[in-house]
């Protein structure tokens, strides 16, 4: 399928209005024509010396089809605008759960700039191509063909030139098409890289200020700017030669050239009121046939656009597994990694090598190594965000594959390294992953976390705004809403990947008093390079370079691991407690 | 937000940078004033053929009648290539204003201060000046149509007056009415367009948060609810977009109303003229005839008119976040920060984010050139607050802040936190290489200096790993980097800026305590005769410095060095003994006994 049958077809679910405006879009032309012959008939009154008793009829008539055209062409033009609405409500619908369940191996290679301009640029341009620019090319079909009748009606030669210049106009304008849309091709693109730069100084706008870049980020949009700038000049220039209306501009001063020269010839029995109908008319298809320039302009561009979107929403994710249908029950859960290999995209270094290791019911596991030695990538795992290149990975003994997503969220969450939060209330950010929580269950776990106090303090409580990623608090703060946003969902897994980092001893303690119970009652991974939390793990792994390098109790490790000792070893050298 | 602007002022702005193009202004303006001229004129020789035959007197020769049947064709087609010229300066004109405008915007809103940027969100932000702006395209597109329209309107009722008076006046009669109601549109449609506009943008502001969120609503299951709640916004945005269509397509039938209403009036008018010997059918039909050089410049005058709107509405969002100076950092100052000692000193200072939420109070410090110091509380103590404050990044209720002696307003901004290198806790890289990473705050170091900076918080081996090395392309946020590397990164492109004063506000914390070390040595060099301000919840990163603040609820609560603190019985004393409790010290009293 292409991307127009796919705009066409979402036209299809609202059969009603496309009918609607299809026919009585043909209609309404119809009747915007009459005038034309109106006119020539009361002109006609004047010429054989008729005063107005003789054209009241007509009038009359002529005001009677005011009423029913303004009606028509207003409820025809309204509900195609209606429709061009509704259907690219529907695109960005589309898209939006398009990228909702794209593996997230497929989302590391989007940006956000450039689907934003997608989601609403693209869209935008879709909406003119369908209302007015598909109506009016329908207008002109009708006016074509009106025109071929009625000179076919006055001569057969004037109703043959007509359909020859019909076809050279149609032909030609194909071609000028075919010309412009690889240069609509261009400008769209360079519309998403401008939406791109944007996007990135913006939501990059403190370290653009502390490290006095805004030089850089203004010649950056500046160029993408007037990279843009460039191309629609192209664009334009070559839709501005629009020659097609050349042909129809001859046409038309032909016509009225030749009827006149027949009156005055006396052939083919023409006569004023012939003369005056087809100047009328063919006047009016040229004007219609010059707004042909901007319409097929605006369909090209619609086209373009329509190709960006679908192209997001019909492309193929690799990495998308099938979900499972096992339900994750039991609240105890073994984890299994077996000889597990991983890597982030083909051509990356592996961040995971040969990994096996297992977690019983309700231990709790360290996870320690140097930066980038894979210990997210772990968490990452175990929650199936993505899926191992190689190896297997079992909970509760069943391969992951098996597990539906849903049982999986529900028992397993994390408390991520690299927090995002919500520009919502600080209640909405906690109850994230639950809805339905009640304030009870939040404050519940607020207190868990540390939070309430600070809480407290905000202006608004918990109804406080975060600004977006939660800017408006601190480090601490953030990372204590994530834990709170975590426990809420009471898993049987739960994953804390760094989640005390910027957590001072103080209320690190406090929390890890807080929740060892619940530590105790379920299966837990940390990732951390605090040794206290170390040591009390059942489990400890210490990664380098991808690969485990040693597996064990602290106690342990401590004694024959080189790698575990070398990370504590410069605690040898610290000042011993003075106090004591 | 910001004072409301009157349209005198929006025309002013805009006319201010369309006046940076006047040659192709100019230009557009007088190819279209020729191309009326000519499309006006072409049937007037119609008409003259038109008489000339109707009349039919023995006199008329062929020839008579073909000249200017002649120049009628010849004129369209002249006309025709005209348009062509006409339109492609057009193209130029609006291509620029339009790139000029997303220029200035953006290089205006880069100015906004921090509280303006904490109260915002990017998506939103980023569709004033993507989508708003090509919606003012088009419309700019129109405001040049609406120069034709008047002008043509104004030709064509010049010419009608000439043949005939009483026609002319009969045909204008519904002018006033058409006006008045094309007018007294124009509220709701200024209304109806700014909520559409503000629902489009959510609509894009939804798109960049969820694309950034997606990890961490995978993880929490979030689909359905991030699709219902998309929803809602869809179809609210659906919905305003249809009033918005509302407004502007009623115009249309009002049009088509009026021209029809028009035409009866010149077909009657005109018939009882003619019938009574006052016309000729000739200008009769030339009425008929120009009729739509008369209608149409109104159906686009009336158009434009409400598409105009829409461009006041986008105009005036664009100016509220780019051009308001409520909401602007305020440069102060000239005297250019150079040659920087080092010396940062708060007195008594009080800050605020909001209003009567005091976040710092009262506090007060001296750091002497060179001075390494330690900022250590709880979190949300302030910290990083006082990290934001000495580049200036918000501004102090009342106290001071001075560097080498003077007050920080009283440098030049850039200059300021040019001299000031800030490892924030939040770290963000952009998308691009790692060496573009780098280069963000200083553009002409070399790939040594980079190697330099990068050895010296351990990254080279890590960076040799990946693909291309430098050239490594980082995706949006460093989302491709672990955190620990991303935090080395920023550290590094901080270092290779050799700024007079550095703070590292949890620089490592993302960093083992091995590396963490290692970073500690090899950038001691580094940061030796620069001052530094560490913040750090480990406190084995912090030992070594020469004073010591210890912070709580916004206040000072000591200061001194670590000897002295821990002598005191106080915060410092409670935290560090607390620290090494959980961190190490009793374990490392087993690891002895054990081996
Ligand atoms: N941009 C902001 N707007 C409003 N309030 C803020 C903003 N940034 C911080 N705050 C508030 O100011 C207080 C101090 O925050 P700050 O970031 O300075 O703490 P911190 O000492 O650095 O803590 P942490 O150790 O957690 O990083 C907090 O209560 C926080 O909620
Ligand atoms: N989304 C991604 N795409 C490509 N590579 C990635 C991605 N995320 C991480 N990596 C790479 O995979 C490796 C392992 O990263 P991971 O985040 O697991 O490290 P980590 O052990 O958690 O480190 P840290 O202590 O810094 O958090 C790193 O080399 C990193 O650069
Ligand atoms: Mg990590
Ligand atoms: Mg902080």
């Amino acid at each position: 399928m292409n991307s127009l049958k796919w705009v066409a077809r979402l036209h299809l679910r609202y059969p009603f209005k496309t009918f609607y405006v299809l026919l009585g879009g043909m209609i309404e032309i119809l009747l915007f024509l009459l005038p034309i012959s109106i006119t020539a008939n009361v002109i006609e009154i004047s010429i054989e010396g008729g005063g107005i008793a003789n054209a009241k009829g007509q009038l009359w008539f002529l005001l009677g089809l005011a009423f029913v055209q303004a009606f028509l062409y207003f409820s025809v033009s309204f509900l195609n605008e209606v429709l061009a609405h509704r259907v690219t409500t529907d695109i960005t619908q589309e898209l939006f759960e398009s990228l909702q369940y794209r593996s997230l191996t497929y989302h590391d290679s989007k940006d956000v700039g450039n689907i934003m301009a997608r989601a609403t640029g693209d869209t935008r341009t879709i909406n003119i191509a369908i209302s007015p620019a598909v109506r009016i090319i329908i207008n002109i079909t009708i006016v074509w063909i009106v025109a071929f009748i009625i000179t076919l009606s006055i001569h057969y030669i004037l109703a043959l030139i007509t359909v020859i210049v019909f076809i050279v106009f149609a032909i030609t304008t194909s071609i000028y098409t075919k010309k412009i849309l690889p240069l609509s091709v261009k400008t769209r693109e360079n519309f998403a890289e401008i939406s791109e730069v944007i996007n990135s100084g913006l939501t990059g706008i403190r370290e653009i200020k502390s490290f006095v870049a805004t030089p850089w980020s203004k010649k950056k949009l500046l160029k993408t700017a007037i990279r843009y700038q460039k191309n629609v000049i192209k664009e334009e220039t070559k839709s501005a030669w629009f020659y097609p209306i050349f042909v129809v501009t001859i046409y038309s001063a032909l016509m009225i050239v030749l009827s006149l020269y027949f009156v005055y010839k006396g052939l083919f029995g023409i006569g004023i009121k012939e003369v005056i109908l087809i100047a009328g008319f063919v006047s009016f298809l040229t004007g219609m046939s010059e707004e042909v320039q901007w319409t097929m302009w605006f369909l090209i561009r619609g086209k373009v656009s329509a190709d960006r979107i679908y192209d997001i929403v019909s492309e193929k994710d690799p990495d998308a597994y099938k979900d499972g249908d096992l339900e994750f029950e039991s609240k105890h859960a073994t984890i299994e990694f077996k000889n597990v290999s991983f890597r982030y995209k083909n051509g990356l270094p592996y961040a995971l090598r040969n990994i096996s290791f297992k977690v019983e019911d309700l231990q709790t596991i360290a996870i320690v190594g140097p930066p980038g030695s894979g210990k997210s990538t772990i968490t990452k795992l175990i929650q199936r965000l993505y899926l191992p290149t190689s190896g297997e990975i079992l909970l509760s003994g069943k391969p992951i594959s098996d597990y539906s997503n849903k049982s999986l969220r529900k028992n397993i969450t994390t408390v991520e390294q690299d927090i995002f939060l919500f520009n919502l209330s600080v209640k909405d950010n906690i109850r994230y992953g639950k809805s339905n929580a009640t304030d009870e269950e939040i404050v519940n776990v607020a207190k868990i976390a540390e939070a309430y106090d600070f809480i407290l303090k905000l202006p608004n409580k918990f109804e406080n705004l975060i600004g977006e990623g939660g800017v408006r608090l601190s480090g601490g703060q953030a990372q204590r809403l994530s834990i709170a946003r975590a426990l809420l969902l009471n898993p049987s897994i739960l994953l804390m990947d760094d989640g005390a980092s910027a957590l001072d001893a103080r209320t690190e303690v406090q929390i890890q008093k807080a929740i060892s119970e619940i530590l105790r009652t379920r299966t837990t991974v940390i990732t951390t390079h605090r040794l206290a939390i170390i040591a009390k793990a059942d489990l400890v792994i210490i990664l380098e370079n991808s690969k485990i390098v040693g597996l064990g109790t602290h106690e342990h490790l401590i004694r024959k691991n080189p790698y575990y000792r070398r990370l504590f070893e410069k605690h040898y050298e610290l000042p011993a407690l003075e106090a004591k | 937000m910001g004072k409301k602007r009157t349209d005198k002022e929006l025309l002013v702005y805009l006319w201010n940078i369309v006046r940076l193009h006047l040659k192709e202004f100019y230009f557009v303006i007088i190819l279209l004033l020729l191309n009326v001229a000519f499309g006006t004129i072409a049937p007037l020789f119609f008409r003259k053929a038109l008489d000339l035959i109707q009349t039919n007197d023995i006199s008329t020769t062929l020839k008579m009648i073909l000249t200017p049947l002649v120049a009628y064709f010849l004129l369209m087609l002249v006309k025709w290539f005209w348009e062509v010229f006409q339109n492609i300066f057009k193209a130029k004109l609006n291509a620029q204003i339009t790139k000029d405008l997303r220029v200035k915007a953006f290089n205006g809103l880069l100015e906004n201060n921090l509280t303006f940027f904490d109260n915002s969100e990017s998506g939103y932000l980023t569709s004033s000046l993507t989508n708003d702006i090509n919606e003012m395209r088009e419309a700019g597109q129109r405001f040049v149509d609406l120069f034709t329209s008047l002008f043509r309107l104004i030709i064509t009722i010049g010419i009608l007056l000439y043949f005939s008076p009483k026609l002319t006046l009969a045909s204008v009669v519904f002018l006033p009415i058409f006006f008045i109601v094309v007018f007294s549109l124009r509220k709701y449609q200024r209304r109806v367009a700014k909520v559409w506009r503000k629902n489009f943008a959510t609509v894009n502001q939804r798109f960049s948060e969820t694309m950034r969120s997606i990890a961490i609503s995978k993880s929490f299951a979030r689909e359905k609810e991030n699709i219902k709640k998309f929803t809602d916004l869809n179809e609210e945005t659906y919905k305003s977009s249809i009033k918005r269509g509302f407004a502007i397509f009623i115009i249309g039938p009002i049009n088509d109303f009026f021209r029809h209403m028009l035409l009866i009036i010149i077909l009657a008018v005109g018939t009882i003229e003619t019938y009574n010997g006052n016309l000729d059918v000739a200008t009769f039909y030339l009425f008929i005839f120009l009729m739509d050089y008369y209608y149409y410049p109104l159906l686009s005058l009336a158009r434009n008119y409400s598409r105009f709107q829409s461009l006041f509405v986008n105009l005036e969002r664009l100016l509220d976040i780019s051009e308001n100076s409520d909401i602007k950092e305020i440069n102060t100052s000239l005297k250019i920060a150079e040659k920087i000692q080092g010396e940062v000193e708060f007195k008594n200072v009080n800050f605020s984010y909001v209003e009567d939420t005091p976040v710092l109070k009262n506090i007060s410090f001296h750091i002497k050139p060179g001075q390494r110091v330690a900022l250590v509380g709880h979190t949300g103590s302030g910290k990083s607050t006082i990290a934001a404050l000495i580049p200036r990044f918000y501004n102090i209720d009342d106290g001071k802040i001075l560097i080498d002696g003077v007050k920080i307003q009283n440098y030049e901004l850039k200059s300021l936190r040019f001299v000031i290198g800030l490892v924030s806790q939040r770290v963000l890289l952009f998308k691009g290489t790692i060496r573009e990473n780098m280069l963000i705050g200083s553009e002409n170091a070399s790939d040594k200096d980079i190697w330099n900076a990068l050895d010296a918080v351990q990254a080279r081996d890590f960076i040799e790993l990946l693909p291309h090395s430098l050239d490594f392309m980082v995706t949006e946020g460093g989302k491709n980097l672990s955190v620990g590397q991303r935090q080395m990164l920023s550290y590094a492109r901080v270092l290779l800026g050799k700024p007079d004063i550095i703070i590292l506000d949890e620089a490592t914390s993302a960093v083992d305590l091995y590396t963490e070390s290692k970073i500690q040595d090899s950038t001691e060099l580094l940061l030796k005769g620069r001052t530094s301000i560490v913040i750090a919840h480990r406190l084995t990163t912090i030992l070594n410095s020469d004073f010591i603040i210890v912070l709580e609820d916004g206040e000072i609560k000591q200061i001194g060095t670590h000897k002295d603190l821990m002598s005191q019985k106080g915060s410092y004393q409670e935290m560090y003994q607390l620290y090494f409790k959980t961190q190490s010290a009793k374990y490392l009293e087993k690891i002895k006994t054990a081996m």
